[in-house]
């Protein structure tokens, strides 16, 4: 049951920051992709829920990929970007954890600047695999290196701009929300 | 400066070094017909690329001291292989600077100290041989084919250059890490 709510928490807090980066990106058109709040959010997700809310971050993604893409999405496209999306942060989180390089698993004495870290190198690997499945599209591949720099750096500061602010402000908006007693 | 001059002449010659090899590896694939590139090929990297570990090497050994040396080195390559002029300069900078921001990505961000390799452990340097492929397949990647001039295969650049790089860096680093052991050798910068 605790599971099933971290779940649907996970799903909503991607699926709004999806919204959300869709919408900076159709006010600002250069800007397309260049703050990209949904890796933030579900980097955010994972830490605080831990991975077994990669169900709900699946499907926010899977919807993500469906209606709010450039491209013409095809079934096989969309759970393959979708799978990588979701398990490329807990495969860097387990690599993490095997070298001893900081304990994503757990958010107690954690050390921010290796969440900074765990940003950039999951940024990286994101972009490049997504890109290097997209890349056996031959039409793709044309301007593909613009895009991938475009969804890299969406990706860093996108990442880096959501988990700082959560982390700054998340604990003062819960506490106002207590004392209207709206929770 | 005889402390600069020095670092300098030992970075120029571990990164020479591993050209050495490197180049010696690919000759005596071709010769044996395990390979056949047609000659050098950027497009396709090579699946042992142990020059990007003698940058980090010399960057954690020998600090800015040695700095001259690898930057001399990697334009002397450049040269060797008659690069295009639009990616020369960038190829260069790249293969100096991405092991450097690699490493301090690591320093600043308090993941590994780095302040010698003899003190980290293998699984600290497989990491740090990952992060130094990501940045360096991404970054050869954007410079070349963000330019007109080249309208390769990237699937197939990326496919070699990526596990080359980590394969390349982790081999040379360990090495470099058992010779310093075996001769006591240690950090330039301590």
């Amino acid at each position: 049951m605790n599971t099933l709510r971290n779940n649907i928490n996970a799903f909503l807090l991607v699926f709004v920051s999806i919204i959300v980066s869709f919408f900076i990106g159709t006010l600002v058109e250069n800007l397309k992709s260049l703050i990209y709040l949904a890796f933030g959010a579900k980097i955010l997700a994972l830490l605080l829920w831990g991975v077994y809310v990669i169900p709900g971050i699946f499907l926010a993604k899977v919807i993500q990929y469906f209606f709010f893409t450039n491209f013409d999405p095809n079934i096989e496209m969309v759970f393959s970007l979708a799978t990588i999306a979701s398990l490329t942060p807990v495969l860097m989180m387990s690599m993490m954890r095997i070298s001893n390089a900081g304990n994503m698993f757990k958010l107690d004495n954690i050390n921010f600047r290796h969440i900074i870290f765990f940003i950039i190198i999951s940024s990286m690997l994101s972009a490049l695999l997504k890109h290097m499945y997209m890349l056996s599209d031959i039409e793709f591949s044309h301007n593909a290196a613009v895009v991938m720099l475009e969804a890299l750096f969406g990706q860093l500061f996108g990442g880096l701009l959501f988990v700082y602010v959560a982390s700054k402000y998340a604990q003062p908006i819960h506490q106002i929300i207590r004392k209207l007693k709206f929770v | 400066m005889s402390r600069y001059l020095l670092a300098s002449l030992n970075s120029f010659f571990v990164v020479f070094f591993a050209y050495f090899i490197f180049l010696s590896i690919i000759s005596w694939q071709e010769s044996n017909e395990l390979i056949n590139t047609g000659g050098f090929n950027i497009d396709i990297g090579s699946y042992l690329y142990l020059p990007l570990g003698a940058y980090a090497f010399c960057w954690v050994i020998f600090g800015k001291w040695g700095f001259p040396g690898q930057f001399l080195i990697s334009m002397l390559m450049s040269f060797y292989w008659e690069l295009d002029p639009n990616i020369f300069i960038q190829f260069t900078l790249i293969n100096v600077f991405g092991p450097i921001i690699a490493v301090s990505i690591f320093r600043f961000l308090e993941v590994y100290s780095f302040k010698c390799f003899t003190n980290e452990t293998s699984s600290a340097i497989l990491f740090l041989s990952f992060v130094l492929a990501l940045l360096n397949s991404l970054a050869k990647y954007f410079v070349y084919f963000m330019n007109e001039n080249h309208t390769g295969n990237a699937f197939d650049f990326l496919s070699t250059y990526l596990p080359g790089d980590i394969v390349g860096s982790f081999v040379f680093i360990i090495f470099a890490k058992f010779m310093m052991k075996i001769f006591q050798l240690r950090n330039l910068q301590n």
